[in-house]
């Protein structure tokens, strides 16, 4: 056997998923600012009078906390059971901080994760792992650059270029929505509403 | 005897396959001729077990591998009445 | 251990190397404890019952490869294949039926007693394999002259053991009595079908199955022919997986020196449903050909065309209800009898009716007519239910001229991605055919660099694991 060849080609394939996780990495999900990757990872920041929200879809597409407040932060993310946001208040928690803070959990439809792409950056910090683990698939290559994002590539690009399309969409202290106003149907509106 | 033995068993071959054109050898196999496939097998057995009037079990037709055991079998079952 | 995992190839290079590293005389002993490994992974209770049978059947194959009495040859025989029989049904479909009594009865039972009355790895496969041994024996075409470790090693060869292809002990067993050390050719060749099969598994089979079980799960939906499309990818997506998993198991057999019986040839060039099931899950069409379909003929054949076409179709009844006791399976099953006996039937008829027409259309009228054949009756296999299945082939009927792109295709650029992925593997299919010794290099790498971009983790591993 050709042991040169072997080695060219492991290292080429080495190569391209450390370039592919750098691509992938800073040049896609970190240039998503309301991709949940990076409203999670506001959670880092300490923000010492920083209100945050947490909870699923609910406090995700309804609370605007620019109107709440200007120390509010919304962390509302779409599909997250009680164990994910439990994770994101043992990160607030941790802090030396006295602010209130907004929790909306969801208790009775537990076994869900949201999209498992949004958590693969994060999963140095070791508190992701059991909620991972326990709604999706925690595997090895999940720890190792480049494979990490094996089965998720496509998802980061789709993502991306939605992101590039919402040229419409306003965002601010981890909210965003659309400006445009929806299409107003008469037709359809006479149809539903009886006068 | 022996002739007319494979005289008999080429024609009954040849009506069950459609093939007027088809001869025999003592070492043909199922393989060797188109379209005899197993289906096609156990209608030919059927039909040689007509033409000498001989009755085979259901081993000895599965044990068979070519024609020449064909007619070596048939031989024995009638030499035997 | 699954196939599909990083689990088996490291398992399989440990036993490559032991194989390598160790004289000649070990090498049966070590692809057999590697095998006993393998199954003991899955369940070590099973594993005990697997040597059972194992030893069951080799006490019957050896009596009947000496044994002249006929009589009690025939007595042990027909003993063996029933005690093989009710091992299976017993495991195969009384825990479904136990099941389903329960929760009749308005109890659900957990999860963990339903996992421990599930199906032995491999039993299905396993008894088929057994079936064919003892039957041969009996027959005088094959003959038992190997010691009880041989035979064990080929009941539970671990590269085959959970899905076929069913080898014959023919052909199987001397290659793996022999111990012969595999060549450079056959590593590297090992290698490739591997990482193929692999490609196949996550970039197409698991991508696909997405799209299908939205569409196969979606109770709302109305319109042709998103329900068209889904069946025609789920044609698609059972080729993969299947011949994926076959590919990484014949591989892997290869890398290790042995060759196994092929189990697919291209099925879609088929022109006839005939055609196509000699060239689709060839070891059993084989099998079935073998150990059911002549013998039950053979039994019947006063009745003429008549026994064809019942054997045919009892045949291949069997064939569906062995996928597992529902009417879905048993459907299918007698879809393909009928279709294959109406083949027959007609066989004389259609050579001189199509002789007028150019060949090249009779060709590919064929290939449409026995695709199109198999895109339907599959909708009965991977449907959940038969109410799922009609509802699909209601769908089927449902043709609107005003329809939004949306509801064929509702997320655009997975669905170009998975078009992508269906182009790379059958560009990755072409130059497996022109891969040399010198090219496994960059064969491979090309292999593994899709997967790692394209592929996708599957919900479940392989579709035929649980058959």
């Amino acid at each position: 056997m050709n042991w040169k060849s072997w080695l060219l080609a492991f290292l080429i394939f080495a190569g391209s998923c450390v370039v592919a996780d750098l691509v992938a990495t800073y040049g896609v999900i970190f240039r998503m600012p309301m991709y949940d990757t990076n409203r999670i990872l506001h959670l880092y920041q300490t923000n010492l009078d920083e209100i945050p929200m947490f909870g699923t879809s609910r406090i995700r597409w309804n609370y605007d906390p620019v109107v709440l407040g200007p120390n509010l932060y919304n962390y509302g993310m779409d599909g997250s059971s009680f164990e994910v946001t439990d994770v994101l208040l043992q990160i607030e928690l941790a802090k030396p901080k006295t602010t209130p803070i907004i929790i909306e959990p969801e208790f009775e439809d537990t076994h869900k994760l949201g999209d498992p792409a949004k958590f693969i950056p994060l999963l140095s910090d070791a508190r992701f792992r059991p909620p991972m683990q326990k709604f999706h698939a925690l595997g090895w290559w999940q720890f190792i650059p480049g494979l990490r994002y094996f089965g998720q590539y496509d998802v980061y690009v789709r993502e991306f270029l939605n992101n590039r399309r919402m040229t419409n969409w306003k965002a601010a202290q981890g909210y965003s929505y659309d400006t445009t106003p929806p299409p107003f149907n008469r037709a359809a509106f006479d149809k539903l509403v009886d006068i | 005897m022996s002739d007319e033995l494979w005289r008999d068993l080429t024609e009954v071959f040849r009506t069950s396959l459609d093939n007027e054109d088809l001869t025999l050898a003592e070492t043909t196999t199922a393989d060797d001729v188109e379209g005899w496939d197993s289906i096609t097998h156990v209608l030919i057995m059927v039909a040689v077990e007509k033409k000498f009037r001989v009755k085979f079990t259901a081993a000895e037709i599965q044990r068979l591998e070519n024609v020449g055991q064909l007619a070596a079998l048939i031989r024995s079952k009638r030499g035997g009445v | 251990m699954q196939l599909d995992t990083v689990y088996f190839a490291l398992f399989l290079g440990c036993v490559a190397v032991a194989q390598a590293k160790l004289p000649v005389r070990w090498r049966m002993p070590v692809l057999l404890s590697a095998s006993l490994i393998f199954y003991a992974c899955s369940s070590v209770s099973y594993l005990v019952l697997m040597l059972g049978l194992c030893a069951l059947n080799y006490w019957a194959a050896s009596f009947l490869s000496r044994s002249s009495n006929e009589q009690r040859r025939a007595c042990f025989f027909w003993a063996t294949v029933a005690v093989n029989l009710a091992t299976l049904i017993t495991f195969k479909y009384t825990s479904g039926l136990i099941v389903q009594g329960l929760s009749r009865l308005g109890w659900t039972p957990p999860d963990g007693v339903v996992t421990r009355l599930a199906v032995p790895l491999g039993l299905s496969y396993f008894t088929f394999q057994m079936l064919a041994c003892v039957t041969d024996a009996y027959r005088q075409t094959w003959r038992l002259d190997c010691g009880f470790a041989g035979f064990t090693l080929f009941g539970l060869f671990f590269p085959q053991i959970s899905s076929g292809p069913i080898p014959r002990a023919g052909r199987l067993l001397p290659q793996l009595l022999d111990g012969h050390s595999p060549t450079v050719e056959d590593r590297l060749s090992g290698l490739r079908l591997i990482a193929f099969g692999y490609l196949k598994k996550t970039i197409v089979a698991n991508r696909l199955n997405e799209y299908v079980t939205t569409i196969f799960n979606d109770q709302t939906g109305t319109g042709a022919l998103p329900a068209l499309v889904a069946c025609c990818l789920n044609v698609l997506e059972l080729y993969a997986d299947f011949s994926g998993y076959i590919d990484i198991a014949i591989g892997s057999a290869q890398f290790l020196g042995i060759r196994l019986d092929p189990n697919f040839d291209r099925p879609f060039v088929s022109t006839s449903v005939t055609e196509f099931w000699r060239r689709w899950h060839i070891t059993l069409a084989l099998w079935l050909r073998d150990y059911l379909y002549t013998p039950l003929l053979i039994r019947i054949r006063n009745l003429g065309m008549t026994g064809v076409v019942l054997a045919m179709i009892i045949t291949f009844a069997i064939c569906g209800i062995w996928h597992g006791a529902t009417w879905t399976y048993l459907l299918f099953g007698v879809s393909q009898g009928v279709a294959l006996s109406v083949e027959t039937l007609t066989k004389t008829w259609r050579k001189k009716r199509l002789k007028q027409f150019p060949e090249w259309s009779v060709k590919w009228a064929g290939r449409i007519y026995t695709l199109g054949f198999f895109v339907l009756t599959q909708v009965l296999f991977r449907a959940a239910n038969l109410p799922q299945a009609m509802r699909i082939y209601g769908r089927l009927t449902h043709w609107r001229l005003s329809l939004h792109l949306s509801e064929v295709i509702p997320t655009p650029f997975f669905f170009a991605v998975d078009c992508l992925a269906i182009a790379m593997w059958i560009a990755v299919a072409r130059s497996l055919g022109r891969a040399s010794n010198r090219t496994t290099p960059q064969f491979v790498l090309l292999c593994g660099l899709l997967i790692v971009f394209l592929g996708r983790l599957g919900a479940a591993h392989f579709i035929y694991a649980k058959f």
